[in-house]
């Protein structure tokens, strides 16, 4: 199943009345939103805010949102929507140039050097993202051949079983076993800069 | 958590789940607030390989969850169509369309016959303000050019603004008619010049 297959499911499960499922999509989208809102809103707290309401007005104007469009790129209008209201509300500047939201990915690459984070957490951001990438290189070949396909080059099940020539029940359990040992690695290094997982 | 759900958990977040699997995944996340969590860790880690990770981030998912309980319930149309209240909704529709419809041909049935008499009857007094003004006219006149000028103008500004171009457009068939009438009864009309020439050829 697509993520957007995926999406189209969890927002029908919302339109009919599961707030729950809304929850997933929160889940799913909530670092790229606030990545996204990092970019015009600088300071960290302020941000999680804007992109709390961002969500919220997602969450209303979900009735109206044509389920043949993509969830992301219409969370992403909400997301630039919701950070010009802000910034003008605010008497700031809001961005005079918008990036479509296909071209988003290829923005941040670019502006990465660009980044607005402060000292503290870039440091804590580049301590996460080694502690990741060191728990990735720690695991067995077969775990860390099928965790490499799935999340760096997107493969699906189906592929990566062709490519490990391996059924496809195997691969799951071994994308399964390196996601938990990779979160068993990270999981100390999030507490211990404060962050409580009361979402996950 | 058993490994055979976190390992669904893990699945599903690939999108790589049958429905039955993920209906039953569905019904879990709703009710346990574990999975919850382990499906946002699964999250977090594929969000710090896509460098999409921020600090802190994982309190807002709470936040917003915590404000979306505060909110109304979504109902979709098809949920809505089945409740009680709107069952009807597919024979209230045509109707309510072809009562629009007759209330506007009723309207236009009653109401245009007095907008007409309303236009003849402002046609008329234009008519009589232009005849009242050319009488004045004349009762006045004593060969000054300037009061001639000045009836003109008056006798102008009158059929101005009494027949406005739709008033003009409707009139325009009634003096043509009125025309070829008088065309057909009158000395001089077109018709009569023609059987006047036709019977200077017979002759």
């Amino acid at each position: 199943m697509s993520t957007a297959s995926a999406d189209k499911e969890l927002v029908e499960r919302v339109q009919a009345g599961d707030k729950r499922a809304f929850d997933e999509l929160v889940l799913k989208y909530q670092h790229k939103l606030v990545k996204l809102i990092s970019r015009y809103v600088h300071d960290h707290a302020e941000a999680l805010d804007v992109s709390r309401e961002a969500f919220i007005r997602a969450y209303r104007a979900l009735p109206r949102f044509c389920r043949d469009s993509s969830f992301y790129t219409w969370l992403y209008r909400i997301g630039i929507n919701t950070t010009k209201n802000h910034l003008v509300s605010q008497g700031r500047r809001p961005p005079d140039n918008d990036i479509d939201a296909q071209d988003a990915e290829r923005y941040d690459i670019e502006s990465r050097l660009k980044d607005q984070e402060s000292p503290e957490a870039l440091v804590q951001r580049d301590q996460v993202q080694e502690t990741v990438m060191a728990a990735i290189d720690d695991l067995p070949d077969d775990l860390r051949t099928a965790i490499v396909l799935r999340e760096f080059e997107g493969l699906t099940y189906d592929e990566i079983a062709q490519a490990m020539d391996c059924p496809i029940g195997t691969v799951r359990s071994r994308i399964f076993r390196a996601r938990e040992a990779i979160d068993k690695r990270l999981r100390p290094l999030i507490d211990d800069t404060g962050e409580q997982s009361d979402a996950g | 958590m058993q490994d055979k759900t976190a390992e669904q958990l893990s699945a599903y977040l690939d999108g790589e789940l049958n429905a039955d699997e993920r209906r039953f995944l569905a019904r879990r996340l709703a009710a346990d607030e574990q999975a919850r969590e382990q499906l946002g860790r699964y999250h977090r880690i594929s969000a710090v390989i896509r460098g999409d990770y921020r600090v802190d981030t994982d309190h807002l998912a709470a936040r917003v969850a915590s404000a979306i309980a505060e909110e109304s319930t979504h109902q979709s149309t098809d949920a809505a169509a089945a409740s009680g209240e709107n069952r009807w909704n597919w024979l209230l529709q045509p109707v309510a369309g072809l009562a629009i419809a007759a209330s506007v041909a009723l309207g236009i049935v009653a109401v245009y016959p007095l907008v007409s008499d309303n236009l003849a009857g402002e046609s008329a007094r234009s008519v009589e303000v232009t005849q009242a003004s050319n009488n004045a006219g004349v009762r006045s006149a004593s060969g000054s050019l300037s009061q001639v000028g000045q009836r003109s103008s008056t006798q102008t500004k009158v059929t101005t603004t009494r027949l406005n171009a739709a008033q003009r457009h409707r009139l325009n068939p009634y003096f043509v008619n009125h025309s070829e009438h008088a065309s057909g009864t009158q000395l001089g009309g077109t018709l009569k010049y023609i059987r006047i020439v036709g019977h200077d050829t017979n002759r």
